[in-house]
């Protein structure tokens, strides 16, 4: 068979690349929509902030830190961003594409150089990324159609929880808390995944 | 000569109708705000999952809206918004969307390779429907052993230990998902998913005026429940 088999240091993508990407997205989107569930079943809404910022990127972080050392391409968080926003834009939030491509751009400008995705700390930087685009897609709506998604709330929710939640994704300082909380999780996560990463998978010989 | 692929449902429609559908109910259950029009979207979604030979995947997803409705009004704290708004909202677009996710992947990556799209995005995408039924399988997989093994007698022992908790989940999934990556890769190569342009399907792959008629319909239907939401 002659295929022209790709070098250690070429950027193409191979088969293995793009089934390892599927797969660990996939789980990444199942444990993110998991624990948004659970979160949402016992904590109020207004409280939902103050643990899912950081709950979401600690749990899926440590998967990314291995899909990201085994594919080692560019394009890998720039495809997840994109993979993301798309099942939110197809899930009926339209205004999510733009958000993705952006934060795609961004996030794969910040891995810019070679071997990046087999630095950690750079890998990470990345991630925060991803995860600062996943905060805009909650707060676009408020910006695009507040009064159409404040009513649309308001069907749902108490006074109360709409008011908080309003707070939290229009005002500057919760909206920087937010991404702080992102990146706080996402950090931990990072550890916590690179050291699985050297306890586990880098010693069984299959990354 | 005459084409003889397999069509399926009622209307043999192109694979790619069905992700305009799926586009269209999403959009439709994300501009829709009552119970009413919701379920009404359900309907559509439901009878278009139906008309598409897959009757009885229709009616389990009808009882799951229901079930999810009934849940939603239990007086527990967050359970309200969480069903109603993320997961209610989600069953029409997935009901829709079920008439795609059910088609052989053969008859996908022939319907999204007349688009010109990259060979690594349909690889990926058939991945998706490939690798989603396995999830839930795995998964039950690694809490099977956790139970063998006696880790966490109690499930109260999982809350008293989160971080092993995790590692216990982690490490089989991870470990498993990059087999898994590496035998498909090399299953997909040897049946030559690299083979490039030309990729046919004994399935049915192609638009029609069905496919125009049907589109029209879910789109007109759609714009009719969110405008009758408008005005009720």
């Amino acid at each position: 068979m002659t295929q022209d088999a790709p070098t250690p240091k070429s950027n193409r993508w191979t088969t293995r690349d793009v089934l390892t990407f599927v797969v660990f997205n996939l789980i990444i989107m199942a444990v993110t929509i998991v624990a948004k569930m659970i979160e949402d079943m016992v904590l109020a809404p207004q409280n939902t902030f103050f643990v899912g910022s950081w709950l979401f990127p600690l749990l899926a972080t440590p998967f990314y830190v291995v899909m990201a050392d085994r594919i080692g391409k560019r394009g890998v968080l720039a495809g997840s961003t994109l993979v993301f926003g798309l099942l939110y834009t197809f899930m009926g939030g339209l205004y999510c594409a733009p958000v993705a491509v952006v934060g795609a751009l961004i996030g794969e400008l910040v891995m810019w150089g070679k071997d990046s995705y087999h630095d950690i700390k750079r890998v990470v930087g990345g991630y925060i990324v991803y995860w600062v685009t996943f905060g805009f897609y909650g707060i676009m709506p408020y910006l695009l159609f507040r009064d159409a998604y404040m009513e649309q709330l308001g069907t749902y929710y108490d006074a109360a929880g709409v008011a908080a939640m309003v707070a939290q994704y229009t005002e500057l300082p919760w909206i920087l808390l937010m991404m702080a909380m992102f990146a706080t999780g996402t950090i931990v996560g990072g550890l916590i995944g690179s050291k699985f990463l050297k306890k586990h998978v880098r010693k069984a010989k299959i990354a | 000569m005459e084409k003889c692929d397999i069509k399926t449902g009622v209307f043999g429609l192109d694979p790619r109708t069905h992700l305009l559908s799926f586009l269209v109910v999403g959009i439709a259950a994300m501009l829709v705000t009552g119970l009413l029009e919701t379920a009404l979207l359900q309907l559509l979604a439901a009878a278009y999952l139906a008309a598409n030979g897959r009757a009885r995947l229709s009616l389990k997803m009808c009882a799951s809206f229901t079930v999810v409705c009934g849940l939603s009004f239990l007086p527990l704290s967050g359970l309200y918004g969480a069903l109603f708004v993320s997961f209610l909202h989600m069953i029409p677009p997935f009901t829709a969307g079920c008439a795609l996710f059910t088609l052989s992947p053969s008859a996908i990556m022939c319907a999204l390779d007349r688009w010109r799209l990259p060979q690594r995005v349909l690889v990926g995408v058939c991945m998706v429907f490939r690798f989603a039924s396995v999830l839930s399988f795995e998964a039950r997989s690694i809490v099977r052993g956790i139970r063998m093994r006696g880790i966490f007698p109690h499930a109260f022992d999982i809350v008293r230990h989160p971080g092993l908790a995790y590692e216990c989940v982690y490490t089989p999934l991870v470990m498993r998902s990059l087999r898994l990556s590496s035998e498909l890769a090399a299953s997909a190569e040897l049946r030559g998913i690299e083979i490039g342009r030309g990729r046919t399907s004994v399935y049915h792959v192609g638009f029609t005026w069905r496919d125009a008629a049907c589109l029209v319909v879910v789109a007109v239907v759609c714009a009719g429940i969110y405008g009758a939401g408008a005005i009720l």
